[in-house]
């Protein structure tokens, strides 16, 4: 396997007596997306701000490209794409003239770069309209325009749907998936809204309270994630004692008193409910149900679910 | 450097604050008139012409409006990357800190010439509205030379005080208010190490500006106390440029608690 492009060994950052990030390991590989999944306030953002050294960690290490962040912020940095938090631009100028002040720090003359990167979040070049007169949809496209102008071989997006409306959520999650695809780049993004990491990234990461809690393939969290069967009965009770007698299923468990968890794949869920109508109860639903992304997190944080 | 001063320039388009010198330098000849016509005739300079007209405007520009405009627009050059978010994008293309800070001093300083330009034109407009004697074109040649000149040294002045002000968050506009305080120092430097070595002083000096003349003093000024107080502001700024850091939370908006209507209501 290649080294990750990103290796985070350690990380922690302290603001006073209080860990915003602690001991942080992260691995993100080559041409993959990795989603880092986390609540508001988890430290998802600060962990991308060590990242890009924007703000200096307590302690520990950061890898990119295989080389120290510290000392070679000239070579690493110009290899990335960044959006971080809210777009930050010039209100008093165009999405293109602003575009046009970073392609010049960036070197890249042509202004190809700048009319592509409008093109790919579908903002027009040109344009006579101030970055102070764009809705807040707009702002976030111009921001992942930027991100992307100059062709960076590692994108690091924090929240990139933030303001955006479903069809541009849809169009960003799209171009990002093609980005990886198509163009080998790989992707760390952030985001507290499950649904999208887990439509969009191949790796996961799971921050709450500074602590990465899992790192896997999503994949691997799909196959740890639970499959059961439930039950909607007359008599939950009577049922669950007629699978252990019958049927010797013993893994049933009343959740309450008409519904029943069994948590064995090997019951035939037929048979059950043959069962179940011969001893007179009556049976409304019986379902073959899969935990969610959102139960396997509530599962690891030990607490509240998430978007 | 070429490509940051570049982006620092074409940062200005549309930018308002640039009125705040427009109209201080447009101000400055017509206060300078207006202040002979307003005095008691008796008081009055018979003599005031336009190398008057024009000496008046050079003190005038270094002692009031240009430190309070230039401390004003570059403090908000750099508050501005605060204010806007985009220091972070600065940072992480990289642009080094003190380049940056750099490229906002440069175009400080040319504004300053420019200002100094329109300033010139301005003062030739009022003394040729005002009907004044004395224009040739020898005499326009060298008093513009000398207003574009003490407004370049006034520049080179205020940059410590860009680079002080503009850094501490919001306090661009305080200390524009320092800088004219400072800057209307010069008046009280009628002789001894200050007269001279003052750099509100030593930008009028330098630029050729008679104090024995104009501001009463007591002695001769000296170029070379000048050239020092001048060269202490530019190791001072060179001092402050290399111990500036965009800081821990470089580009991390100050969060202003907004009240809402509903808020309002509650409150």
């Amino acid at each position: 396997m290649s080294d990750p492009v990103i290796e985070t060994c350690g990380l922690t950052k302290k603001y006073g007596n209080q860990n915003s990030v602690s001991n942080l390991s992260i691995h993100v590989k080559k041409g993959r997306i990795y989603g880092l999944l986390g609540r508001n306030g988890a430290g998802k953002t600060t962990t991308m701000r060590m990242l890009l050294g924007l703000t200096a960690p307590s302690s520990g290490d950061v890898k990119i490209f295989g080389k120290p962040l510290r000392g070679n912020e000239k070579t690493i940095l110009s290899r990335i794409g960044s959006l971080i938090e809210s777009p930050g631009f010039y209100p008093n100028l165009t999405g293109t003239e602003n575009l046009q002040i970073f392609a010049g720090l960036r070197g890249l003359k042509d202004p190809k770069y700048i009319r592509n990167a409008l093109e790919v979040v579908s903002l027009p070049y040109r344009d006579k309209k101030l970055f102070s007169q764009y809705s807040l949809g707009m702002k976030q496209r111009l921001a992942i325009a930027l991100a992307v102008m100059h062709n960076p071989e590692l994108l690091i997006l924090d929240e990139p749907i933030n303001g955006l409306d479903p069809i541009g959520i849809a169009e960003v999650r799209g171009f990002i998936r093609e980005l990886c695809d198509n163009t080998g780049k790989t992707i760390l993004i952030s985001s507290h809204i499950l649904s999208e990491i887990s439509l969009l990234a191949d790796d996961i990461g799971i921050i709450d309270h500074g602590v990465l809690l899992e790192e896997e393939s999503l994949e691997e969290l799909e196959a740890k994630n639970g499959k059961y069967f439930r039950f909607t009965v007359s008599n939950a009770a009577l049922a669950a004692t007629l699978l252990q007698s019958r049927l010797d299923i013993q893994e049933a468990e009343v959740t309450s008193a008409n519904e029943l968890t069994v948590r064995n794949l090997q019951l035939d869920i037929g048979a059950a409910v043959r069962l179940f109508v011969d001893a007179g109860l009556s049976v409304s639903d019986a379902h073959l149900y899969e935990d969610t992304l959102e139960d396997y997190f509530k599962k690891v944080t030990g607490g509240e679910g998430i978007a | 450097m070429w490509s940051i001063l570049k982006g620092e320039w074409r940062k200005l388009r549309r930018c308002q604050i640039l009125l705040v010198g427009v109209v201080a330098l447009a101000l400055c000849p017509v206060v300078q008139y207006g202040t002979q016509l307003i005095i008691n005739p008796e008081l009055r300079d018979q003599s005031f012409d336009f190398v008057r007209l024009f000496t008046n405007v050079i003190w005038g520009n270094t002692q009031i409006f240009l430190p309070i405009s230039l401390t004003m627009i570059g403090g908000w050059l750099i508050d501005r990357e605060f204010a806007n978010d985009t220091m972070k994008n600065l940072m992480t293309v990289p642009v080094p800190y003190s380049k940056l800070l750099g490229g906002k001093l440069m175009v400080i300083v040319f504004l300053s010439l420019l200002f100094g330009a329109y300033s010139a034109a301005i003062t030739v407009l009022t003394g040729a509205i005002a009907g004044l004697d004395g224009l040739s074109v020898s005499v326009l040649l060298q008093q513009s030379i000398r207003v574009v000149a003490a407004a370049f040294n006034t520049g080179l002045v205020c940059m410590p005080l860009v680079l002080i002000f503009g850094q501490i968050r919001g306090t661009y506009l305080g200390g524009s208010l320092l800088t004219f305080f400072l800057g209307y120092c010069i008046l009280f430097f009628k002789g001894g190490f200050l007269l001279s070595a003052y750099p509100f002083s030593a930008a009028l000096i330098l630029a050729g500006f008679d104090m024995q003349a104009y501001n009463g003093a007591v002695q001769s000024s000296s170029i070379l106390l000048a050239l020092a107080g001048m060269a202490a502001v530019i190791a001072l700024t060179m001092g402050i440029l290399l111990i500036s850091r965009p800081g821990s939370k470089a580009g991390e908006r100050k969060k202003k608690v907004r009240k809402g209507r509903g808020q309002r209501r509650l409150a």
